[in-house]
């Protein structure tokens, strides 16, 4: 994988790992089989027998609580012959049963029944062995993922640097956060990575791709050159996740004035300042109070997306958060699920204008997203050929780490740099490559 | 959705009836050949426009469904004339080329309202094409409008929501108004 994601004087990935079917098919175990893939929201199954269905990679998988109320993660498909179990996208069951023959299984997985097991195999069967696939499950601040890794350091160490960061957004008050009902989603005839790579804070397309929303006023325009200084984008060098910060407050405002502001920015109760400070470190508070992160990916494809945004032109911010994931259907297809986010017990009010907040701007119908959309196709088009399959994606800029940055990961201050995305391919490669080409 | 079977139920035979049909005839036109600020102006000032997200769940699950507070649209007119001047602009990516489109309306149901209002259900399927792409991209859903006179007696959109069939939408973007 050395050839195609290339350190030199030029960083530059191979445009076949956005076209090559070969590779995507590779991608699926090398990749998502050994990583941990973000799956849900645990606000999504509050009940006893709650699930959803959703995937890894490309396998179907079933994410329920149980009775003890651990959050379960099964291959949705059955031991028997391998059909899927569970045909809806979410609901409540205390069994899932294979509609072939009839074998029934609980969420956590375990084989609770078969059909006329003796008359069939003349005993009883082991239900040891036989139970759905299971796969190993960690959360952080409410967020699911799964692996099918059973070797990969657990979830806390694979988010590595990123922890601090997510604990910014998801961790700021005692209660969390929990999603607006279930997720939109649609379908991008574009590579997965496109997307990943422009939330591990593409700043730069801003400017081009979202002209629109700025010139109409609904975003305030800052010009490049004002903008310089504004920007941090961090890295997590080994584990190709990305964070992307905005400072919000001038240079030389008090850290308690911020925090107030930004309260109130993101519409929660003044008393959520000693909530925040009680909940954060105090690095963490001076960066909310600094450069608030705002945007980010976990790799694979997991991202975020956090800030005041206005749901109408001269409105007050809303507090937008969204989450995401980008669902590989085929080398050229994603589906992507987004999520619109409040802090528990938010009033109606807040709860309304942040659905739409994040509706208008991110999303199926995002005045912002709807263009890159359209964009990740142009670009899968414009590589897609035997000429384009030559061709390199180039992430030219590069600038030393800051050393004074004071969060985990690698800081890149002033204006953004590509840094980040080059790590991500980093990390894609060094996946890649690290299992036997059989 | 509720079956309207009370006695409130306009006939196609009936003069409203057929006035509500021209009426959403005449506003695919509008939306099908880009002329959004006229469609905008087939709204009340207070006119609330929403596409709800939806989940498919078992046929047999009894439990109760969360309540949507999310949407693909959850707009008023106002927040619809952003978008308009959105899409106007020459860097509105997602629609230039115009994606082509047809919205295509059937199935009616027309239903006087006690308030005076026009309930109007409707079968909506909108085809729409996209540049350079090959296939069409579909997209079908039951609309359930209540429609008000104005003062100079035209019907105007009071309300409108749009349940469609999929939760997945097979399209790169939903930058177009159903």
């Amino acid at each position: 994988m050395e050839d195609l994601v290339v350190d030199g004087e030029e960083r530059k990935i191979s445009a076949k790992i956005m076209c090559d079917s070969h590779l995507f098919a590779l991608e699926s175990d090398r990749v998502f089989g050994h990583s941990w893939v973000f799956v849900a929201h645990e606000s999504e199954i509050p009940q006893a027998g709650d699930f959803v269905t959703r995937h890894i990679g490309r396998d179907p998988v079933i994410v329920s609580r149980g009775r003890d109320g651990q959050v379960g993660v099964v291959l949705n498909s059955c031991s028997h012959r391998g059909s899927q179990v569970c045909a809806a996208e979410s609901g409540n069951a205390r069994t899932f049963r294979c509609p072939y023959h009839g074998w029934s299984y609980r969420g956590t997985g375990e084989l609770v029944g078969v059909p006329a097991e003796r008359e069939m195999y003349g005993r009883q069967l082991d239900r040891t062995r036989l139970g759905l696939k299971n796969a190993r499950v960690g959360t952080y601040h409410s967020l699911v993922f799964a692996t099918w890794d059973p070797d990969i350091p657990d979830l806390l160490t694979s988010l590595g640097d990123m922890a601090f960061y997510l604990d910014t957004v998801f961790g700021l008050t005692d209660e969390g956060m929990e999603v607006l009902g279930p997720p939109q989603r649609w379908v991008v005839n574009a590579n997965w990575k496109f997307a990943s790579d422009n939330f591990a804070a593409d700043a730069y397309h801003v400017y081009t791709a979202h002209q629109s929303v700025a010139t109409i006023g609904l975003v305030r325009a800052v010009s490049m050159a004002d903008a310089q200084g504004t920007m941090a984008n961090v890295a997590d060098v080994a584990g190709g996740h990305a964070v992307g910060c905005n400072r919000l407050f001038e240079p030389g405002t008090p850290s308690d004035v911020a925090l107030k502001s930004l309260v109130g920015m993101f519409r929660l109760p003044p008393e959520s300042v000693a909530e925040i400070q009680k909940n954060l470190m105090s690095e963490q508070v001076e960066m909310l109070a600094t450069f608030p992160p705002g945007v980010g990916t976990i790799f694979p494809n997991f991202s975020w997306l956090r800030a005041p945004l206005p749901g109408d032109i001269g409105g007050a911010p809303a507090p937008a958060t969204t989450i995401r994931i980008w669902h590989p259907l085929a080398v050229d297809r994603t589906e992507v699920w987004s999520w619109a986010l409040v802090h528990r017990g938010t009033s109606e009010q807040v709860r309304r204008d942040a659905g739409r907040a994040v509706a208008r701007t991110f999303g199926s119908t995002g005045m912002l997203e709807a263009d890159d959309a359209e964009i990740w196709t142009l670009m899968q088009r414009g590589l897609s050929g035997s000429q384009g399959q030559t061709r390199w994606l180039r992430y030219l800029s590069r600038t030393d780490a800051d050393p004074t940055w004071p969060g985990p990961g690698s800081a890149h201050t002033g204006f953004q740099t590509e840094d980040n995305q080059w790590h991500f391919y980093r990390r894609w490669a060094h996946l890649m490559s690290s299992s036997d080409l059989t | 959705m509720t079956l309207i079977t009370t006695t409130t139920r306009v006939a196609s035979t009936e003069q409203l009836y057929g006035e509500v049909f021209d009426w959403l005839v005449d506003e695919s036109v509008l939306l099908d050949r880009g002329l959004l600020s006229e469609w905008l102006d087939l709204l009340t000032p207070d006119a609330t426009y929403q596409v709800p997200v939806r989940d498919i769940r078992s046929r047999f699950d009894t439990t109760e469904r969360r309540t949507g507070e999310y949407f693909h649209y959850d707009e008023t007119r106002s927040s619809l004339a952003v978008r308009l001047r959105r899409i106007a602009e020459p860097t509105a990516w997602a629609e230039d080329p115009r994606s082509t489109t047809r919205h295509l309306v059937s199935n009616l149901r027309v239903t006087r309202l006690e308030s005076g209002d026009v309930l109007a259900e409707s079968y909506l399927v909108l085809l729409r094409h996209r540049g350079q792409q090959l296939d069409y991209e579909i997209l079908s859903g039951e609309r359930r409008d209540v429609l008000r006179r104005g003062d100079d007696g035209r019907l105007l959109l009071a309300s409108r929501v749009v349940e469609l069939d999929r939760s997945s939408l097979n399209m790169v973007n939903l930058a177009v108004f159903l």
